[in-house]
């Protein structure tokens, strides 16, 4: 059985400031990013029951190759889907074979009510993926997301337009992706264990 | 055969017991229910009691009494569907039971001594049981069911028959319910007890009484012939609870609602059954309006799922007039699988919780807003994709590659700003039906360099979707 500082290590919430790394047995539990170097930042990848941010330039673009990367790492898990910007593919997501999860799509006009079913899936999901597109996020709305996984194993990503100020949020990593004729890039405006880190090839 | 060993239930103030479990602050106010026409005091709480409200006494007088005394008509009908609900709690201890007219339960314990001893454990359990559903009862035994009658009508609890036919003896005519007329009769002639009345020989009585006297004769010496049918549970649910008050909010129906639910869970827990739907419907004076559907992604039982899902559903409403009571109906069951989640150790199992998840999700969004991918074989990509009930995915064969993303509906699109990265795909198919089409399908870069699925119609390029 694990003590509660062995579970706040694996979740990533203890700094262990001798070194950026996390040990094998962490990384283990770390789900890959599709970026060797994104990883190694990231301490070995999203740790599971982590809040992420993924500052967007524009949506269908540097956030799939994230996205499809996260899709694979969690087979045979619950996918859910708040909000997309368009309607997730059966076909396509066959043809990616991500057929063995469990694809829950989730729609509503109202904000707050989408606040509402994040919060709530978050609270209720002992694993898998949990993506919600926003068009912005208050801080106390994140800080009741991030409280809502405490006792998940899940990974939430916030997806939202880049934010013109980057104010305070208990996200445990954000990112700020965009693209240019020379490639696609990210931004890490906020991670665990490291400063934040500009202009990394994606 | 001749059954000889009945238990009478007297349930003295059923309607009053049930009112006060449905709504506690009636234990604390005087109350009463009355019978309007003869403007009678039929049933009063302990309160009422204490100030000096009698059974019997007239409205009037009960008023002058307490001023402030909250009275309920009296229904009949409401009270023996109270009754019905009381005996679906017993029946999973008793059985062959019956429903009287005067809204009582009389039990035929002769096929019961296998199960339990003797008649005190039986008396003992039921009225244990009884206490437990909040309701006053008395226990009548005789070897007939009008002899267990009478003894609990006038509280005379006894468990063998020879103190039974020694207690009926020594009660006077007067504490029978012969007709008025009858013990007017009666008495006229010197019969003043029913030990008398009982040595009368039947052949007299017909003779000198109606034939309805002479079937209590006959009664009283066990020889009666029981008209009720046996007690079956119901296989639907549907109460009702009337308020003491208008209500104006949703928040002041939740306990009466809750009450309800337990009701309903009971009920479907008796019978090993779930259900994925109930009814609630608000009762208004004079609108009425379609019922509130709550609806369960899998199957329940249990009142605090379906009070989660109702909450999620109404907390955000408000009632359009104040409420007068509420009904919840709950009609399509289903077996309690040996796989429900509360018949195995771990009920936090994912696929499970995935489903409880969907049902509060679709309880307070909508049934609409939660949905899952799914596609046919059609090649026609608006036409095989189709949004399924959630969690009822369904991939079909795939022959190629398609984008991750689809737009609602294809965006007509500028060519000039788009590069071509692999194609043509022709899509010339759909002349069985209306909505036949010859496209020619490619996956192109937009200027921001995002790799789309664009096909070209009719001399117009449109964008379908986007690639990961």
């Amino acid at each position: 059985m694990q003590t509660a500082l062995q579970q706040l290590v694996r979740k990533g919430w203890v700094w262990q400031g001798r070194d950026q790394q996390q040990s094998p047995a962490q990384e283990a539990h770390c789900l890959p990013s599709g970026s060797a170097r994104l990883d190694q930042l990231l301490g070995g990848g999203w740790a599971p029951g982590s809040l992420i941010e993924w500052q967007c330039q524009t949506w269908f673009s540097t956030e799939l190759r994230l996205l499809t990367s996260l899709l694979r790492a969690v087979k045979q898990q619950p996918v859910f889907w708040l909000n997309p910007p368009a309607r997730p593919s059966a076909l396509g997501l066959a043809s990616m074979a991500l057929a063995d999860n469990q694809h829950l799509v989730i729609e509503t006009n109202d904000s707050h009510q989408a606040q509402w079913a994040f919060e709530h899936i978050l609270q209720s999901s002992r694993q898998g993926l949990v993506l919600g597109w926003f068009a912005e996020s208050s801080a106390e709305a994140v800080r009741r997301w991030h409280k809502s996984l405490t006792q998940s194993s899940a990974l939430a990503v916030v997806l939202q337009p880049h934010q013109p100020l980057v104010e305070a949020r208990a996200f445990s990593h954000r990112l700020r992706l965009w693209s240019d004729d020379s490639g696609h890039w990210f931004d890490i405006v906020k991670r665990r264990n490291g400063w934040p880190v500009s202009q990394l090839a994606l | 055969m001749k059954r000889q060993h009945w238990l009478y239930l007297y349930l003295p103030q059923l309607a009053l017991d049930h009112g006060m479990r449905v709504q506690p602050e009636w234990y604390t106010q005087p109350l009463a229910y009355i019978d309007e026409s003869r403007q009678k005091i039929l049933q009063r709480n302990a309160v009422a009691k204490a100030a000096g409200v009698q059974v019997g006494m007239a409205v009037a007088t009960a008023r002058a009494l307490i001023p402030d005394i909250t009275m309920v008509n009296y229904q009949q009908q409401a009270e023996q569907r109270i009754r019905t609900q009381l005996m679906a709690w017993l029946y999973r201890w008793i059985d062959p039971m019956y429903g009287t007219n005067d809204s009582d339960i009389l039990v035929d314990i002769d096929s019961l001594f296998s199960l339990y001893h003797d008649v005190p454990s039986l008396v003992a359990l039921l009225k244990k049981q009884c206490k437990k559903a909040g309701i006053n009862v008395l226990v009548g035994y005789g070897y007939s069911p009008l002899v267990a009658k009478l003894l609990a009508f006038n509280g005379i609890e006894l468990t063998t028959k020879d103190e039974c036919r020694a207690a009926l003896q020594d009660l006077t005519i007067a504490q029978t319910d012969l007709p008025e007329a009858v013990k007017k009769r009666l008495n006229g002639s010197g019969i003043k007890t029913l030990a008398q009345f009982m040595q009368l020989p039947g052949a007299e009585i017909g003779r000198r009484f109606t034939l309805e006297v002479l079937r209590y004769h006959r009664a009283l010496h066990g020889e009666e012939a029981l008209t009720q049918a046996v007690f079956q549970p119901a296989q639907q649910f549907d109460e009702k609870v009337e308020l003491l008050a208008e209500v104006q909010q949703w928040q002041g129906l939740l306990f009466p609602l809750k009450r309800l639910l337990m009701q309903l869970s009971e009920f479907l827990y008796l019978r090993q059954q779930s259900s994925r739907q109930v009814l609630v419907n608000v009762i208004y004076r004079e609108q009425t309006h379609p019922a509130i559907v709550v609806k369960a992604a899998r199957p329940i039982w249990r009142y605090q799922d379906w009070l989660t899902l109702l909450n999620l559903q109404v907390m955000e409403k408000t009632l359009p007039a104040p409420a007068l009571g509420i009904r919840l109906r709950c009609h399509q069951l289903e077996a309690l699988s040996s796989e429900s989640p509360e018949l195995v150790a771990n009920s936090q199992q994912q696929g499970d919780g995935l489903h409880d998840v969907v049902g509060r999700l679709q309880a307070r969004l909508g049934d609409s807003a939660v949905w899952s991918p799914a596609a046919t074989d059609d090649p026609r990509p608006e036409i095989a994709e189709y949004r399924a009930q959630p969690l009822a995915q369904r991939f079909a064969q795939l022959r190629r590659k398609r984008p991750l993303w689809l737009l609602p509906q294809a965006q007509a699109i500028d060519i000039e700003q788009w590069q071509f990265i692999q194609g043509p795909e022709r899509l010339i198919t759909g002349w069985w039906d209306a909505q036949s089409v010859a496209r020619e399908y490619w996956q192109a870069k937009d200027p921001q360099h995002r790799r789309a699925w664009i096909y070209f119609e009719q001399g117009q390029w449109f964008l379908q979707g986007w690639f990961a």
